[in-house]
């Protein structure tokens, strides 16, 4: 090896900044595609992240253990059967599987809401104010207070339910069900807070009130499903193999992810979306690189025809091209990277209100920084740069020396 | 280095191409030969096939009939990778149009001739600047051609056909862009090297003064030599 190599690399650079303006304007493409790729990415792991820790802390939990009937939902089976009985040796044994933060048991009915004048359909969703901590914690009060461990015979409901029923703060409500043996009961609470889950489909139709407090009202001491809060989501899957291993027959465990229909939507949506807008990118830069850097091979024709002339072979010819390309990409790949980080703090900063479909309030714009988005960016787009140089290359080093001569004035 | 036997023999070598739907004869049964360390020139007017007879011998282009023998090889049968291996390990090439790489110095146009032989960098480029040296522009090593005069640019674009020892070159009209009193100097320089490394020179021209510097001149006519 006498440096060959590094003198052709010399080279290379060389004729990549011999041209600043249509290098800058390259550069410039590369870079706005990779900035724009990171920040998407970093914007929808954004949300999605805010989504999931929604569906597992104000939602489903990481794991719900319940009757498979209840995932069934066949109209056919009595609501009685549904529920479980939890036994204090069922629950002592979950407990103690490692990773598992707490075990609770939960109630989800419907049910009507009276304010002594008119009633209106609700789903009631019944938690153990004494365990489910990181249940109260994640759910935003905007007028009154949380329900607290010491709650007994109180309610707090979404702004877009208290809105339809007109009740205040304070509120004496009553609130009507059906028991599991089919009569109606009927129990009178205090509204003590209007919380806001940021879903309209929570926020319109959805009460909270303390697990014993459901169990009066309909009439039973069991549990329609027993949530699992992890110390680590990552150990989800893992932690649920365990528990379904403990479980009496008919009774099944599943994930959050399983249950979040909605959470599964916006991921697919995202992972669909973003894979358009890459592949729109990257034809978009091949089609704009490839037309500059064809430009610049085309004028440069008779310097090939000395080259070659020199003795330099066709391959050496292409390979001196790719490697202008692989420079130019990987200027525009750093200059990407780096315009991306910053956008993505400042955008954060700006703090833009963000609306998604079903949500009742705006949140401010994050972009998170995915070193794993940056990469992917980096490479794809310096790829790019090299695949649009490929065929202007490959044409330069098939051309007539004596032709590409006559270039030479 | 001083080379003895035959350079270059061309037996009946012709070329012929298309153009319009015509077939245009540029070089008709062409035989010559010419000695190691000669220095021929070949005339003829514009459109005579001088230029197309030099690409010939430089390899740049095949016959369309015929052989060319340069040293002992037929480079008629070499393949297209063969063919730039030996230019670049037997041939040197100065053009009109000086056709220097315009993002390398002087010095590097000169190395950029020995970068495929087997030698340390540092050596390659103590070579160049010797021949740099030899043509007057060692001190110009690190210009640019665009900061180089017409004159300048030739020498150094004599002095990379020349860093290569190579066994013949090519000079298609090499004075044809400069003033008199400049040309005289490049001819003067082609001819001192000439005898100095005993390669041979093939240069086209159709300059009187050019012609009067070679040792020995062919003529050529609508492809024919005469």
């Amino acid at each position: 090896m006498n440096g060959q190599a590094a003198v052709h690399f010399r080279i290379a650079l060389r004729n990549v900044m011999r041209n600043r303006r249509r290098t800058v304007l390259n550069v410039l493409m590369i870079a706005a595609g990779i900035a724009a790729i990171v920040i998407f990415e970093g914007f929808a792991y954004n949300l999605v992240r805010k989504l999931e820790a929604i569906a597992i802390n104000a939602q489903f939990g990481h794991l719900q253990v319940a009757s498979d009937k209840t995932w069934e939902l066949s109209a056919k089976d009595s609501p009685k059967s549904r529920l479980i009985r939890l036994t204090p040796e069922l629950l002592a044994k979950i407990n103690k599987v490692p990773g598992v933060a707490y075990a609770s048991g939960r109630i989800t009915f419907y049910g009507l809401i009276n304010n002594g004048e008119q009633s209106i359909s609700a789903r009631g969703v019944a938690f153990d104010t004494a365990v489910e901590k990181a249940q109260l914690e994640n759910i935003r009060t905007i007028d009154g207070r949380n329900l607290n461990a010491g709650s007994k015979f109180e309610v707090i409901m979404g702004k877009g339910l208290r809105d339809q029923i007109g009740l205040e703060v304070g509120s004496q409500v009553t609130l009507l069900g059906y028991t599991y043996d089919g009569s109606v009961n009927a129990l009178d609470c205090e509204l003590v807070g209007i919380f806001r889950s940021g879903l309209s489909e929570v926020d319109n139709s959805t009460f909270f009130i303390p697990l014993a407090t459901a169990q009066k009202l309909l009439d039973t001491d069991g549990l329609e499903r027993l949530v699992v809060q992890l110390d680590r989501t990552p150990d989800t899957d893992h932690v649920r193999d365990v528990i379904k291993a403990e479980l009496p027959e008919g009774t099944g465990v599943r994930t959050w992810r399983e249950l979040a229909v909605y959470y599964r939507q916006v991921v697919e949506y995202f992972e669909m979306q973003n894979t358009v807008i890459q592949w729109i990118l990257m034809l978009l830069a091949l089609l704009a690189i490839g037309n500059i850097v064809g430009m610049s091979i085309s004028e440069r024709t008779g310097e090939i025809g000395t080259v070659r002339a020199l003795g330099n072979s066709r391959r050496l010819v292409l390979v001196q091209f790719i490697t202008e390309g692989l420079i130019l990409g990987m200027m525009g790949g750093i200059c990407g990277c780096v315009l991306g980080y910053f956008l993505a703090h400042f955008l954060t900063y700006l703090q833009i209100p963000i609306m998604t479909p079903g949500a009742t309030s705006a949140f401010p714009m994050e972009v998170d920084v995915l070193p794993s988005a940056f990469l992917r960016a980096f490479i794809i787009m310096s790829l790019m740069a090299v695949f649009a140089t490929l065929i202007p290359a490959y044409r330069a080093s098939r051309v007539e020396i004596v032709e590409a001569l006559k270039r030479n004035i | 280095m001083i080379k003895s036997g035959v350079a270059i023999q061309a037996k009946k070598v012709s070329k012929s191409y298309w153009l319009g739907g015509n077939e245009i004869h540029a070089v008709r049964e062409v035989t010559l030969s010419v000695d190691a360390g000669d220095f021929l020139a070949i005339c003829g007017s514009s459109g005579s096939g001088k230029t197309t007879l030099l690409n010939l011998f430089g390899c740049l282009a095949a016959p369309t009939s015929g052989e060319i023998l340069i040293g002992n090889r037929n480079v008629s049968i070499l393949t297209d990778n063969e063919l730039a291996q030996f230019r670049s390990q037997s041939l040197g090439f100065i053009f009109q149009n000086f056709n220097l790489l315009p993002v390398l110095s002087a010095l590097e146009n000169v190395e950029y001739a020995l970068l495929d032989r087997p030698m340390p960098a540092a050596e390659r480029r103590e070579r160049a600047l010797k021949t740099l040296k030899e043509v007057g522009l060692d001190n110009r090593a690190a210009n640019r051609p665009d900061q180089l005069s017409g004159g300048q640019r030739q020498r150094v674009a004599i002095a990379r056909a020349f860093v290569r020892e190579p066994q013949l070159i090519i000079a298609d009209e090499p004075t044809a862009n400069l003033d008199r009193h400049t040309a005289l100097e490049i001819l003067d320089l082609m001819a001192h090297l000439n005898s100095a490394t005993g390669s041979s020179v093939i240069m086209a021209t159709h300059d009187p003064v050019a012609i009067s510097k070679a040792r020995r001149r062919v003529d050529i006519v609508d492809g024919v030599l005469k």
